[in-house]
């Protein structure tokens, strides 16, 4: 069994179990599946190929369509329950398609609908086993469409690089490359923890700077007039 | 021919814009590319894109100007972190790492991003970009300059005197007062996004009365001088960069609403917000208007050029003008921090002896879209795609119809409104079409109003008053005329105003096409005008962007350049 599935069997009573933490991985998704538009909408401008640039729009469509899904959802959870609701979708990218090129990218979208593809099935299960009628509806409408991009990704993929074993090797690299990045990423977690306890170290010491600087550089109230200079 | 670059950046719309021989040849926003709402982040793809329309290699550029001084926000800050000590322990971590770890050398990481010898890349005053950007564009040649905006390096409020080519800096008044983040603090407290909800609080306050205005003379006190002051017991921006005000003003003015319920304005709940933001608007005004009265007794002069984020307030714009010493007023399109990176460029040509830039003469200054990448794609999509001898005459006759047409036409827009090169257009009267786009393309607030524009010519038959330097870029409002109400239903506000665009052919051609189609149609000369582009979004750029939108809203037609798509009805 892989580890994402692994890992999600596991992890299913503990998150699916509590309203508030149904609604955060709801809302978590909605995000992850409104950052897959923003990439799959830069890939069809980037790309120079119209065929692959419409298909790229079709499949940011069905992303910005399971976003609006599972934010729905995420909603009607909060309100049902009398929980806060949640915050509206903020974007961040990376700008995969910029940095890696289209095979590299194409070759990560591929791994990372697989991926995404395998955790939901195992919700599913659970959804399937806990009378979770609507999640399952949910889930059901969502892997539809994620099993269509994982097939198409593939075969432009091949496209593209050549053979299919050049579009296996370029999956390989991506999922090589994603777990360095994790690695990345936990690195930088560790850091920031050091440099948040390092600066508020440095913050006491500014204690000595307290009486000075208000003395010395105080706010300012009304007008000011500065030494003006003219351009 | 010295060619500058303008960049703003890292705090809130990065934009770059590149001015030729003093001519300003393009300003975009980096959101528009980055398809990132707001994106603050360095807009080197902006910065291509200006130079890919100026035809000029990065090599080319003589300067590349930063609209900020680094150096001196980094002292703000760390005074700041100082004086409220501890109270801003939980910022300090983070402020120290934004500003050492990017901000600072923003002025290297321009130079390498874009390949420019880094002696090129300097940097000038935040506030005084704003205020060049505004009155540099402007159609004065002397003029009083207010910049009002959340802050700059310090001040958060100036006042100029613009006068030919030099531009006189006369007084501030510093940060942590600030009728920005006065304004930004109210729009939290409304539960809306900082940066984004405050348009939200401007149209809600029209449903709304001022009735805590005392209230409000305690949070800012105005004096006789025109300047003002917080009173920052009621504010926690020096601490808190998310929410930005304290407890102290829920004490005063009841609890926050909470982000995301729906809005319900017949309710006793909702009411409540919608006079909070009433009273925040005729506060705000009165400030706005102290400032004013000073700026021009200062400078002696009888037109106002004002700049900054607060500057984007319409509805004070519109009593600026009516109520101060004034005989015109401008407000440069992207009067926000976007602006900065147009006045940046100016004020580094000029110090180069280049000619003024001279008035504005139109906002769209972004990338055109590509008819055949447009035509191939729209192929592939199976979307039928025509090509259109008279685009704007099918348009004219589809909004006549009934039609909500996605117009993407000409050059993109520079700043946060959509002027008709990248909109979606019906017709004003029906109310039917209104609540469609409110519900189902843009799912806003049903209380916020859509703008008209109309043909420059015929201001007079539809609103009272006439056209003014702010008309063309829809920074200013206007009363329709009572009579006019029923044909403008869909865009008339609450109070009986709308924000209206006046259309010239010199300064948005394809959208002036279309009122003269209409008006050839015997239809009056006036559209529903709002940006193009779904919630959340930024406005849409390029064919791929225009596509992308079609196929996610349930829009009637959509014009791309001289392509129509029209969407096949249900069987
Ligand atoms: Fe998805
Ligand atoms: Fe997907
Ligand atoms: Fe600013």
């Amino acid at each position: 069994m892989r580890l994402t599935v692994w890992t999600a069997r596991v992890l299913n009573p503990i998150v699916w179990r509590r309203r508030r933490g149904v609604v955060r991985k709801l809302h978590q998704f909605a995000l992850a599946e409104r950052a897959s538009m923003v990439d799959m909408r830069q890939a069809a401008r980037l790309t120079p190929s119209p065929e692959r640039a419409a298909a790229y729009l079709r499949h940011a469509d069905d992303e910005a369509r399971h976003a609006h899904m599972f934010l729905r959802r995420a909603q009607e959870v909060a309100r049902t329950s009398s929980l806060p609701a949640p915050g509206a979708l903020r974007v961040d990218t990376e700008h995969l398609f910029d940095t890696l090129g289209e095979v590299a990218f194409l070759a990560f979208v591929h791994y990372g609908e697989a991926r995404a593809r395998r955790q939901f099935e195992t919700y599913q299960d659970w959804f399937l086993a806990n009378g979770r009628d609507k999640d399952h509806a949910l889930f059901d409408a969502v892997l539809a469409d994620e099993r269509r991009h994982e097939r198409y990704t593939y075969a432009f993929l091949c496209e593209l690089s050549g053979s299919e074993a050049a579009a296996k090797a370029a999956v390989r690299r991506a999922f090589w490359w994603e777990a360095k990045r994790r690695w990345l990423r936990s690195g930088r977690t560790v850091a920031t923890a050091i440099y948040f306890v390092c600066s508020w170290l440095l913050y006491v010491v500014l204690l000595v700077w307290v009486p000075v600087i208000r003395l010395a550089r105080p706010a300012l109230r009304r007008w000011q007039q500065r030494p003006n200079a003219l351009t | 021919m010295p060619a500058v670059l303008g960049i703003s950046a890292y705090y809130h719309d990065a934009a770059a814009a590149l001015l030729v021989d003093g001519k300003l040849v393009a300003a975009i926003q980096e959101e528009r590319l980055s398809r990132i709402k707001n994106d603050p982040s360095l807009p080197v793809r902006a910065a291509e894109a200006c130079l890919r329309l100026g035809g000029l290699p990065a090599t080319a550029l003589d300067r590349v100007v930063f609209y900020e001084q680094p150096f001196a926000k980094l002292e703000r800050v760390m005074l700041q972190l100082v004086r409220t000590f501890p109270r801003s322990w939980r910022q300090f971590p983070r402020a120290l790492a934004s500003q050492l770890g990017t901000k600072l050398w923003v002025l290297d990481q321009l130079a390498e991003a874009l390949g420019v010898d880094r002696k090129k890349v300097e940097c000038v005053e935040h506030h005084r970009s704003h205020a060049a950007s505004a009155f540099y564009t402007s159609p004065f040649t002397d003029a009083a300059v207010v910049v009002v905006d959340g802050v700059g390096e310090h001040a958060s409020t100036s006042l100029w005197h613009g006068h030919g080519r030099t531009l006189k800096q006369l007084a501030t008044i510093d940060f942590p007062h600030s009728l920005g983040l006065l304004y930004a603090a109210i729009t939290a407290y409304l539960g809306f996004a900082v940066n984004e909800g405050e348009y939200k609080v401007m149209g809600l306050a029209a449903w709304g009365s001022p009735r805590y205005q005392d209230a409000f003379a305690k949070i800012v006190r105005l004096h006789n001088d025109g300047s003002y002051e917080l009173d920052l017991r009621y504010f926690a921006h020096m601490t808190d960069t998310q929410l930005g005000f304290g407890p102290a003003l829920e004490q005063l003015l009841g609890p926050r609403r909470p982000p995301g319920l729906r809005w319900d304005l017949a309710s006793d709940r909702d009411r409540h917000y919608a006079d909070v933001a009433a009273s925040l608007q005729v506060t705000l005004e009165r400030a706005l208007l102290g400032l004013t009265r000073r700026a021009c007794e200062l400078t002696g002069a009888t037109s106002l050029c004002l700049a900054g984020g607060v500057a984007l307030n319409a509805v004070a714009n519109a009593r600026l003008l009516r109520e101060a010493p004034l005989e015109n007023m401008y407000v440069h399109p992207a009067a926000g921090d976007a602006g900065g990176a147009v006045g940046a460029a100016i004020l580094a040509s000029l110090e180069l002896g280049t000619p003024l830039p001279g008035p504005l003469q139109s906002a769209a200054l972004g990338p055109a879209i590509d008819p055949a990448r447009a035509w191939d794609l729209a192929t592939s999509l199976g979307l039928h795609p025509r090509r259109l001898d008279d685009p704007a005459t099918v348009c004219a006759h589809a909004i006549a119809n009934g039609k909500i047409v996605a117009h993407a036409r000409g050059r993109l827009e520079w700043g946060p409104r959509a002027l008709g090169q990248r909109s979606l257009l019906a017709d004003p009267s029906d109310r039917a079409t209104r609540e469609r786009i409110n519900r189902v393309i843009k799912q806003r607030e049903a209380f916020r109003p859509f703008a008209p524009a109309i043909r420059e010519r015929d201001m007079a038959d539809y609103f009272i008053g006439s056209t003014n330097a702010m008309t063309p870029f829809m920074t200013t409002v206007a009363p329709i005329q009572p009579s006019m109400h029923e044909q403008l239903a869909a865009v008339t506000h609450e109070d009986g105003t709308a924000r209206l665009q006046t259309v010239t052919p010199a300064k948005a051609p394809e959208l002036a096409a279309v009122l003269d189609a209409l008006t050839n149609a015997s239809r009056p000369p006036v559209v529903l005008n709002t940006s193009l582009n779904g919630p959340g979004e930024p406005i849409v750029a390029s064919a791929e962007d225009a596509l992308g939108f079609f196929l996610r809203h349930p829009v009637d037609c959509m014009l791309l350049g001289d392509i129509w798509l029209e969407r096949a009805k249900a069987p």
